[in-house]
């Protein structure tokens, strides 16, 4: 889906891609804490750079899903706070150990979104509630850590190993 | 002391939580150690798998459409957008800057290293901050330690995060080299001291300024004057 994109800019692929992510893109903006209408222009945006990097997606690297997450959290950094951020050029320099080897990528995506769900919903609650907050609602730790009245060392052991436990679901462990 | 991106810094820096001086040191470091790009990569990748895991909020039915129009306009300019490589720019900085300078610092460098605002701070140290949103609360600067010289002693109100950009040095038991990370916590006292033959070019991010425990400190303190 990604090559027809990049190579030959078709735009019923990309139109799939978009009917498949856009919606999850758009939960993401909300989760940290943009109205509707925000959250779906940080969708759209995202998803008009998904067209114009499309060139530089290398699935060896990184799958649709993580790549387009890298997409997305820039410009939710980008569209909330005032203040830049370093450009690291991320979405061209993430590798993983192992190629991700898929035909299919959206059905990969979903089943590694679906797997990392239950994995969630296993987690000990104080340690689900810890990574919704990291994830989702962009807080730091030590926000998280003020926020819930915890010691800053309970909440990063309680990230520690929720993290762990989450890792296990990825393609290349 | 801690000479790696822990998970839960790792984690902020990923969700897009940091504040952009320590989001700086810690793309410094990634951009110069594989071994913390496989930790990022495997947190990107969760947070791909937690972005698929989101429930789907619908979207107003003009989205695609919308976003269609929009690439109309970004193949129209397509000439100007090939040549518009973020980041791939050099930034006009010189030769000796860009063998020095990892990319994520380029930015915030104009020109050479040369021209920054260098001041001495006493016993072989050389100071140069670096002006960004945040710099109020924080404080970034490239420092130039002489070889074999030793910073003053010092402890931390808040943390210090340091990237080694050149040459290296020791604290304790700890070596670091060029493109190693060092996060030292309020309470952690210590005393770099520079590699003896190539001294030690180092990005540091403070977030509150340095406690001086040494005797002499208050002769040599680079941090509290200003």
């Amino acid at each position: 889906m990604m090559v027809a994109i990049a190579q030959e800019r078709d735009r019923a692929a990309f139109a799939r891609l978009f009917a498949h992510f856009a919606p999850k893109l758009k939960a993401y903006g909300m989760r940290a804490g943009a109205d509707p209408h925000t959250a779906e222009e940080i969708a759209q945006e995202a998803m008009v750079a998904v067209w114009r990097k499309a060139a530089s997606f290398n699935p060896a690297k990184a799958s649709v899903s993580t790549w387009l997450f890298t997409i997305v959290r820039n410009k939710r950094i980008d569209m909330l706070r005032r203040e830049g951020r370093p450009d690291l050029r991320e979405e061209d320099f993430l590798h993983l150990e192992q190629p991700v080897e898929t035909q299919d990528e959206t059905y990969e995506a979903n089943e590694t979104g679906a797997v990392l769900a239950d994995r969630i919903a296993g987690l000990p609650d104080d340690q689900a509630l810890v990574i919704k907050k990291a994830f989702y609602e962009d807080k730091s730790h030590r926000a998280i850590a003020e926020e819930l009245g915890l010691p800053l060392g309970t909440v990063k052991s309680r990230i520690r190993l929720a993290l762990t436990r989450l890792k296990t679901t990825l393609p290349d462990s | 002391m801690q000479t790696q991106i822990d998970d839960a810094l790792m984690l902020d820096y990923v969700s897009g939580s940091l504040a952009e001086p320590v989001a700086l040191a810690v793309a410094t470091h990634l951009s110069l150690s594989d071994r913390a790009r496989s930790a990022y990569t495997e947190t990107m990748t969760l947070g791909g798998g937690l972005l698929c895991a989101l429930d789907d909020e619908s979207l107003s039915d003009d989205a695609l459409d919308d976003v269609l129009a929009r690439l109309d306009d970004e193949d129209f300019g397509d000439e100007t957008a090939g040549a518009e490589m973020p980041g791939m720019d050099a930034g006009g900085l010189d030769d000796a800057a860009l063998a020095l300078v990892p990319e994520p610092l380029r930015p915030y460098i104009k020109g050479s290293l040369d021209g920054l605002d260098w001041k001495r701070r006493g016993n072989g140290v050389t100071e140069a901050r670096i002006d960004l949103p945040g710099s109020d609360v924080f404080r970034v600067s490239l420092l130039k330690v002489d070889p074999g010289r030793a910073m003053p002693q010092h402890s931390h109100r808040g943390r210090e995060y340091t990237v080694v950009l050149q040459g290296g040095y020791r604290d304790g038991d700890i070596d670091l080299d060029a493109g190693d990370f060092c996060e030292a916590d309020g309470g952690d006292i210590h005393q770099p001291v520079a590699d003896a033959k190539e001294g030690c070019l180092c990005l540091i991010v403070l977030d509150a300024p340095v406690r001086l425990t040494g005797a002499l400190g208050w002769v040599v303190n680079p941090f509290l004057k200003t």
